[in-house]
């Protein structure tokens, strides 16, 4: 279905058969627009010498060929004549200099060549056939082969062809299609094409233009000297481009001025003046600029305004589109180059011969070392305001919790280590923790201070760090959801390393020798017995193992076997302990009771001679049994409840 | 020397490009002009109930592998009613349009437009009867009718209903909820035509009775003045 819709306010945008008429018109302001403005400077530049590049190479073949067929006095006249004809006809160059090219090397004389490139021109313009084909058709008429003549279809009848009289054929030709070119260059679509050449045209002089500019500023002989110092240049290049900014603003007024003048010579279109008003405009800028005009710009745009005042007034636009990019990019490249020579004198030679490379790459470094001492500045700055905002923000977090001074804290560290090896239930050990902690972490806020004041970062990020950590290991220990004790690592943070150490046990070791040795002495002078050697023992406890001090000599493996020895000893030294503890234990044992034993007795005996007189004599004990009868009664109460059926059961009981 | 514009669409396109505040006041005075039109038009759509049930009812099977004729919805129908502010391209005949107001869903249009080119629907295929006979032109003789196959191509533009009065009811029903009204104002010479024809957007528009489009021309007028404020030459008007 159609769309359903009101249209409001319509405007007439014009029906596409009316725009036909128009589209060789409109392509052409595009291309012109194109070349001129939208694809900006670099492009144009760069479209100009390749145009001319081209250009060049083409009647370069062609003055070769002239001058191998001894033409070479013609050279001038018959670029003269290429370039009008392609103006006139709107042909291209391209097209016309091979054609010459051909008929001229058939021929080997440039008026036949004229003649018949023109009358080619003609026969082009009035068929349907090619140049290309028409001037490979004549030019094998010349030789005598006018088969290809025939092939045209241009009118040309069998006997005609069959007497091979190329005079006459030329004259049939010339008869018929007289003036075809003339008229067909006054079409609108030729018009076209002939503006266009000129554009074209215009291109490749500006190229010209562009490379004779740079040999001349570069004082090059040739095009192979300017490659050279082109490649020289590039080192340079960079630094001229850089100061492209600074020279526009400088002369800001001036390109100005010189724009204002250009473009009240294109909107005036008058072409004579204007090239005077351009000049004018030109002498206004640097002594760069006053060679570009003399050799290149002013120079063609009159020539072109000489030969077609059409073509000159394309050349002139395609030179204006340019005129400000040419101002500045040549100034500064002469600019450099003159820089560049006043220092050096060195153009021409390579960068390593004439010392710019080194000079360069020694500017170079200079300037990275500037460059690399200053950032690293700023970066140390960067870097202590970064440790000093952390460190600010951990201060922040530490200090509230605080008041007490940094000269206690070891004491008060000292005490709580031993609160803690004292402490007997978990509620004591988390809150000994929790101190012992805030007390760390008060260490490491004075700390803090002490690093920010001496300004070393590394040292203040260490600080900042540990308080840190400090402060989450605190965090973790007031968090009521965490086993607290079960955390080894923290415990094992807070508890002294010297409670633990090999000296601690060994001193442990000395004093249960000790106690052994002081037990042992225990029964010197007394009844009590003296600890033995036990049988088989191959050692006296007084012989503690040691670990020989070392020379530097030994071997690992011989450290760690001896050192395997001494903990094996070790071990033997506390299962001997154990067993002689055991022993002198039981034995004291049996020795407290021997003497209670005697000491009762001879207290009892006492006893019995006060009692019973001096005979004594031990206690009689008589046993008075009250309990005959109460058995059978039992018995008999069982039996008759048996025999009678009573329960001796609770009722209810399982 | 300053730019110069020509026409309305070449002002927007350069107001887009160098004056973005002055399109969106375009759009926007265009805008509230056409708002009033189009919410009139939604008015207009009836609701589902009002028509025939079997036009809203939801296909039995989506399986079909051709168009089905478009389902009635009432909300889809008022939602895409609007307008649009863009101009369009240029068509066969030359002319741009810069507003319009558009009905753009397939229920709507088919209620805004059904029965403007025939008003009873769509023709029946040429009926072709064949009378039976059971023996002389006595009472037993009994007569069928069957429409022509056309070479078995789809007959588009024929009621392809058995119901050959489907078509009439069809629109019956629609004239029930609202009368085909032509937008195109009085006055004007020539042939009204049936391409202006509605019962939504048309009728809305005939009904706003020209002050939609006078606000859009004045919203032109502006937007031309406004351009030529900050520097630029406007020529040349929308006809």
């Amino acid at each position: 279905m159609s769309d359903v819709s009101i249209n409001i306010v319509s405007q007439f945008l014009g029906q596409k058969a009316f725009d036909k008429a128009g589209n060789s018109a409109n392509k052409l302001a595009s291309n012109v627009k194109r070349a001129l403005i939208g694809v900006g400077f670099e492009e144009f530049a760069r479209r100009s010498v390749n145009a001319f590049a081209a250009n060049e190479k083409e009647m370069a073949g062609l003055s070769n060929t002239l001058k191998n067929l001894g033409l070479e006095m013609q050279n001038a006249s018959v670029a003269s004549y290429l370039d009008k004809l392609a103006l006139a006809t709107g042909a291209l160059k391209s097209d016309l200099v091979p054609a010459f090219q051909t008929l001229a090397v058939t021929t080997k004389d440039t008026a036949d060549a004229t003649t018949l490139l023109n009358l080619a021109m003609d026969v082009s313009a009035g068929s349907t056939n090619s140049l290309d084909s028409v001037i490979s058709a004549l030019s094998k008429a010349y030789k005598g082969n006018v088969a290809g003549l025939g092939k045209l279809n241009v009118g040309l009848d069998k006997t005609m062809l069959a007497t091979g009289d190329l005079q006459e054929i030329v004259a049939y030709l010339s008869k018929t299609f007289s003036g075809q070119s003339k008229t067909a260059a006054e079409t609108f679509a030729n018009r076209v094409l002939r503006i266009k050449t000129a554009v074209e045209d215009a291109q490749e002089a500006f190229g010209k233009g562009l490379v004779d500019s740079l040999t001349i500023l570069t004082n090059s002989e040739s095009i192979d000297d300017l490659q050279k110092k082109i490649i020289t240049f590039g080192t340079e290049a960079g630094e001229a481009f850089r100061k492209l900014a600074g020279f526009v603003k400088e002369n800001e007024t001036a390109l100005k001025n010189v724009a204002a003048i250009l473009a009240g010579m294109f909107i005036g279109s008058k072409i004579t003046a204007g090239i005077y008003v351009l000049i004018g405009g030109l002498e206004a800028l640097s002594a760069t600029m006053r060679i570009l005009r003399n050799t290149a710009v002013g120079a063609y745009i009159a020539e072109m305004a000489v030969l077609n005042p059409l073509g000159g007034l394309a050349a002139a636009a395609g030179i204006v589109a340019t005129i400000y990019g040419v101002t500045k990019s040549l100034d500064m490249l002469s600019n450099k180059f003159d820089e560049v020579g006043k220092k050096s004198n060195n153009m021409g030679k390579n960068p390593i011969q004439s010392g710019t490379y080194l000079a360069t790459t020694k500017k170079l470094v200079n300037y990275t070392k500037v460059l690399t001492a200053e950032e690293l500045k700023q970066l140390k700055a960067k870097q202590l305001k970064l440790a000093i905002d952390k460190a600010n923000l951990a201060l922040g977090k530490g200090t509230d919790l605080f008041d007490i001074e940094k000269i206690q804290l070891n004491a008060a560290l000292i005490g709580q280590a031993e609160a803690l090896g004292k402490a007997t239930t978990g509620a004591q050990v988390l809150a000994i923790a929790n101190d012992v902690q805030r007390l760390k972490i008060k260490q490491d806020i004075l700390e803090l201070e002490d690093a920010i004041a001496s300004k070393d970062v590394k040292r203040i990020e260490s600080a900042t760090a540990q308080l840190n950590k400090d402060l989450a290991i605190l965090g973790t220990l007031q968090s009521q959801n965490i086993q607290l004790l079960g955390m080894q690592s923290i415990l094992d943070g807070i508890t002294p390393a010297d409670l633990i150490n090999q000296a601690n046990l060994d001193e442990a070791l000395r004093k249960i020798y000790e106690m052994m040795k002081l037990l042992a002495n225990m029964g010197a002078g007394s009844t009590f017995t003296p600890i033995k050697k036990p049988k088989g023992s191959g050692f006296d406890l007084t012989e503690l193992p040691k670990l020989p001090q070392l020379t530097g000599k030994e071997s690992i493996d011989a450290i760690l076997e001896v050192a395997d020895a001494v903990s094996a000893l070790n071990n033997a030294i506390a299962d001997e302990l154990d067993l002689r503890n055991a022993e002198a234990s039981k034995a004291l044992d049996e020795s407290i009771l021997t003497k209670i034993a005697a000491a009762v007795a001879a207290a009892t005996l006492e006893s019995n001679k006060e009692r019973y007189g001096n005979a004594g004599g031990a206690p009689a004990v008589t046993i008075i049994d009250k309990t005959s009868g109460l058995v059978e009664i039992v018995q008999t109460a069982i039996q008759e409840n048996s025999r009678y059926g009573n329960s001796l059961t609770y009722a209810g009981n399982i | 020397m300053p730019t110069e514009v020509k026409g309305v669409v070449e002002l927007l396109k350069a107001s887009k490009e160098f004056a973005p505040d002055l399109l969106k006041q375009y759009q926007t005075e265009v805008g509230n002009a056409l708002t009033t039109v189009v919410t009139k038009a939604r008015g207009f759509i009836p609701a589902d109930a009002s028509l025939l049930s079997g036009w809203s009812k939801p296909l039995s099977s989506d399986a079909a592998n051709y168009r089905a004729f478009p389902k009635f919805n009432s909300g889809e129908a008022k939602r895409k009613i609007g307008y649009k502010t863009t101009p369009t391209k240029a068509n066969k005949a030359g002319w741009s349009y810069l507003a319009r107001i558009v009905n753009a869903s397939a229920g709507g249009a088919i209620y805004e437009t059904a029965g403007r080119k025939n008003k009873d629907g769509q023709p029946n295929y040429k009926r072709k009867s064949v009378v039976y006979r059971t023996g002389g032109n006595g009472p037993g003789d009994f007569q069928i009718n069957y429409y022509e196959e056309k070479d078995n191509s789809y007959r588009k533009g024929f009621n392809n209903s058995l119901n050959p009065n489907a078509g009439k009811q069809f629109i019956n029903s629609l004239n029930s909820t609202g009368q085909l009204v032509n937008a195109r104002p009085k006055g004007l010479t020539g042939n009204p035509g049936r391409k202006s024809t509605g019962r939504a957007i048309y009728r809305a528009w005939a009904e706003d009775e020209g002050k939609a489009n006078a606000a859009v021309l004045k919203a032109i007028e502006k937007a031309g003045f406004n351009f030529e404020k900050k520097g630029f030459v406007f020529r040349g008007r929308a006809r």
